[in-house]
């Protein structure tokens, strides 16, 4: 081999030659191999070590959900640099119990019932969020009854609000309505007073209440909230609380009222625009809305009326006619019915909340365990927690009393922030949220049932009676313990 | 090579050194280009089986499953208002597309997207039956478009199923992106590169070109005539040549091959659409017989399967060339399925044999090379 060498490194023809072979020989070969170690074309790029989040927001163009969500997380890998991999599906539920039947749950899920999640720590899926956050820190930002809810009832810190929306609120168009005509929005109004709107709503030919149920694979969620706007305002929290918490029959009186009470506002004739068989079939969040026609804002209003929660702003901003907050579309609360313990007219200070609560998984690898924690962090973070309330036209709203009023872009935001960080508001979570899964989609079928024939009341309440008693029986660890209680 | 023939003369003092060298080059060759020559074949075939098998049946899979579950939507939309449950075709169409998806998983090449997607999607599918049996529950009791409950129940499932199940993120659509850009990808990979391909055969014919080189040599320095041991070699090298050529060549022609592939793709696509366009259209009949109001509900009914005008025509063109104005669609894509695993077997068929028979050269080439010269190293070393 030496003699090869010499003679080839002599500038002999003949070393040129051997030289010009090798170099040749050699090069292909370089060019073969390098190709057979390199990354096959085509092979997707790998998503190791990119923390996996799911929720139920969709969407990818501007304007929805899925699309504000991003920014959030957009904000934090422009931060940190770690990657993010968001997968956001109306079917939550479906794609969370696959994974976890896989043995493959997310590093972290986003999902608007505690309900669930508590059934999730008592399985001992859930990680504890207080070996992450500063407890203390959490409980100044939220105060103490975000705090009972962040904890699931457990004493311990399980989750954590990324989104807050208000329940109780009836949306309108102001231009429909004189000024003076309608109730203000921090000054709620009697149930005599909602009654007497309703009808004088109805006089004028069209329908009071605009309402859309369908919304798979939850269709009817929608009137099950004005099932427990009613039921808080007629009956209380310490009602309401039992009944959430699966205490309380539903066949008992308070229940039954509420249900009766609801029909009696939108089942009559002429009372929801199209017809009960209209709001079944229509897609939440409204009649019209799958052509971008919400009655509620065309010129001659199909219906005047829309009780809904505070994210259904971001479908307003949807519509053409409505897209000035607080000129556009304003709400007034969500009327007392008058309780028991309180005078006429008496200001409702009782309010339905709802959340989309972030919880951690136990199954998160080790590896990717201080990036997830970091995405717990910043998400808990005051930084955080503004960007979505300061999209405008989000419908996003914060608990965290760090973010004020102020930081949101319109009226319709700031007043919706006021109620929820008040200190002296009592927040009581969506009851149907705070249910087990399986009670919670016989409601969901309930209502339904109940908007087409609401003869079957009784039946109906039985049926979902039954289901209770088996669901709670079930339900691991027994009754959930979720309160109402004073805000921030 | 006429630079190395009179390089190799003008050494004569050197010549048993010489030969050496020229054993060692030629065996370096005869091992470049045994080596090369399997490699390529090697790349090439994983290739091509890659995309000719794994990846082509995950995207065949997801248009099957697409058209199975769009059929059990239909087969609902139709039977379950009357009040007599779902068919057994629907329950059939239900375990096809289950199988599909199966199917699908097994040869996924879309990575963690695509595993994201099915494991949603097979978490879809019982929401989906669920809520089709909740309306059949209805109307058993009340047949008919007076039960806007059962109505809603099926709008809410065929909703779910359009939406989320077949359309939208992490659904079949976006699966089959991605197992279709996975295939393209691996279509147009360096191994199935013509360009590459041909690379391979340069140290073949560096080796061909020393054996010559040698030859003349050998008969110019020690009047010898050819070496059998050599002239076997040369040979070698072309059946060398001629073997992985034959592989390439025909692994090649499979992976460009588009015909058969495309056809059963395309005719899976409009059996879908034309199964979907009268499930729509009957939903819109039950939803404006049941519900006046609900115009803008018949209208997104009615858009779910708003298809291209051209797609559809170029659709209707394939159709009719494959499978004839009266065709039975089914029957053409099996025929078509058919053809295109044929063509997939006949590519790789003969594959082991070839790879052997390369080896079996690459050894023969290094057991000829010394062979040739040992007669003449000999003498030398004599001398």
């Amino acid at each position: 081999m030496k003699t090869l060498i010499q003679t080839a490194m002599a500038s002999t023809p003949f070393g040129v030659a051997v030289r010009l072979v090798a170099a040749g020989a050699l090069i292909a070969a370089v060019v073969l191999f390098s190709g057979a170690s390199g990354a096959a074309p085509g092979a997707q790029a790998s998503s190791a070590g990119a923390v996996t989040v799911i929720a139920s927001w969709t969407g990818t163009n501007p304007g929805t959900e899925g699309y504000d969500f991003q920014q959030v997380l957009s904000r934090f890998t422009d931060t940190t640099g770690i990657a993010v991999r968001y997968t956001g599906t109306r079917a939550l539920d479906q794609l969370l119990q696959s994974d976890i039947q896989q043995g493959s749950p997310p590093d972290l899920a986003i999902l608007p019932s505690p309900g669930e999640l508590l059934q999730l720590e008592r399985q001992g899926y859930l990680y504890p969020l207080g070996k992450v956050l500063n407890e203390r820190k959490v409980a100044a930002a939220y105060g103490p009854q975000w705090l009972r809810i962040m904890e699931l009832g457990t004493g311990q810190l399980y989750t954590l609000p990324v989104k807050t929306d208000l329940q109780n609120l009836v949306w309108y168009d102001p231009q429909d309505w004189p000024a003076g005509s309608m109730p203000g929005r921090t000054a709620p109004t009697s149930w005599s007073q909602l009654v007497a709107l309703e009808q004088r709503a109805a006089a004028g030919g069209s329908a009071a209440w605009c309402l859309g149920l369908d919304s798979p694979p939850s269709s009817g969620w929608p009137a099950t909230d004005w099932i427990g706007n009613i039921l808080l305002a007629q009956s209380g929290t310490s009602v309401y609380e039992s009944w959430a918490n699966g205490n309380l029959s539903w066949e008992s009186p308070q229940v039954k009222q509420a249900w009766q009470t609801w029909g009696r506002l939108v089942a009559g004739q002429g009372q929801l625009y199209g017809g009960s068989t209209a709001a079944l079939i229509s897609p939440w969040p409204g009649p019209g809305a799958a052509n971008d026609e919400n009655p509620l804002f065309t010129p001659a209003p199909g219906c005047y009326l829309q009780n809904a929660a505070s994210f259904i702003t971001l479908e307003y901003q949807q519509t053409p006619n409505a897209q000035r907050p607080g000129k556009g579309y304003d709400f007034f609360p969500f009327p007392s019915a008058g309780l028991p313990d309180e005078p006429p007219n008496a200001v409702n200070d009782a309010w339905e909340v709802s959340a989309d609560l972030l919880a951690m998984f136990r199954s998160t690898p080790a590896a990717d365990l201080p990036d997830t924690e970091r995405l717990v962090e910043f998400l808990a973070s005051e930084q955080a927690q503004r960007i979505w309330p300061q999209i405008p036209g989000g419908g996003a709203s914060s608990a965290d009393s760090q973010v004020p009023p102020s930081a949101y872009p319109d009226q319709v935001g700031q007043a919706v922030a006021r109620i929820i960080t008040n200190p002296s508001s009592v927040l009581c979570f969506n009851a149907s949220d705070a249910m087990p899964a399986t009670l919670q989609s016989a409601f969901y079928q309930a209502v339904m049932e109940y908007l087409q024939d609401t003869s079957q009341l009784t039946g109906i309440l039985k049926r979902l009676d039954q289901v209770r008693l088996a669901t709670y029986r079930a339900f691991p660890g027994g009754h959930p313990d979720f309160s109402c209680g004073p805000g921030s | 090579m006429s630079v190395l023939a009179t390089a190799l003369e003008r050494a004569p003092s050197a010549t048993l050194a010489q030969l050496r060298q020229l054993r060692a080059v030629l065996a370096a060759l005869a091992i470049l280009a045994g080596g090369m020559a399997l490699l390529v074949s090697w790349e090439e075939h994983a290739d091509v089986v890659a995309a000719g098998t794994h990846t082509a049946t995950a995207v065949i899979q997801t248009y099957a499953a697409a058209q199975a579950l769009t059929d059990a939507d239909s087969q609902a939309v139709q039977n379950v208002p009357q009040g007599a449950g779902p068919p057994g075709q629907y329950q059939a169409d239900i375990a096809a597309g289950e199988q599909s998806l199966e199917q699908v998983a097994e040869n996924n090449t879309a990575g963690a997207s695509g595993t994201q997607s099915l494991q949603l999607i097979e978490g879809l599918i019982p929401a989906y039956t669920g809520l089709v049996e909740q309306a059949d529950t209805r109307f058993s009791v009340q047949a008919g478009t007076g039960n806007g409950v059962g109505v809603e129940d099926l709008w809410s499932a065929s909703e779910l199923m359009h939406q989320e199940i077949l359309a939208g993120q992490n659904s079949l659509a976006s699966l089959r992106t991605s197992e279709q850009d996975t295939l393209d990808s691996q279509r147009s990979s360096p191994w199935v590169s013509p360009w590459l391909n041909a690379l391979w055969i340069i140290p073949a014919l560096a080796l061909l070109g020393m054996l010559a080189a040698t030859q003349r040599f050998l008969y110019r320095r020690m009047r010898r005539l050819l070496s059998k041991y050599l002239t076997l070699t040369a040979a070698a090298v072309i059946a060398l040549c001629v073997t992985t050529s034959h592989v390439i060549v025909s692994e090649h022609a499979f992976s460009v091959t588009s015909g058969p592939l495309a056809t059963v793709l395309t005719l899976q696509d409009w059996q879908t659409y034309s199964t979907d366009e009268h499930g729509q259209t009957m939903l819109v009949h039950l939803i404006g017989s049941t519900c006046a109001q609900c115009s803008a509900e018949q209208a997104v009914a009615d858009m779910i399967v708003d298809a291209d005008g051209n797609q559809v025509q170029m659709a209707e063109a394939t159709v009719q060339r494959t499978c004839g104005a009266q065709g039975d669609i089914p029957g053409c894509i099996t025929d078509q399925e058919r053809s295109y695993s044929a063509d997939a077997a006949r590519a790789q068929s003969g594959y082991g044999t070839s790879m052997a028979f390369i080896a079996v050269l690459t050894v023969l080439l290094l057991l000829l090379i010394p062979l040739g010269l040992r007669r003449y190293l000999d003498e030398y070393r004599q001398a």
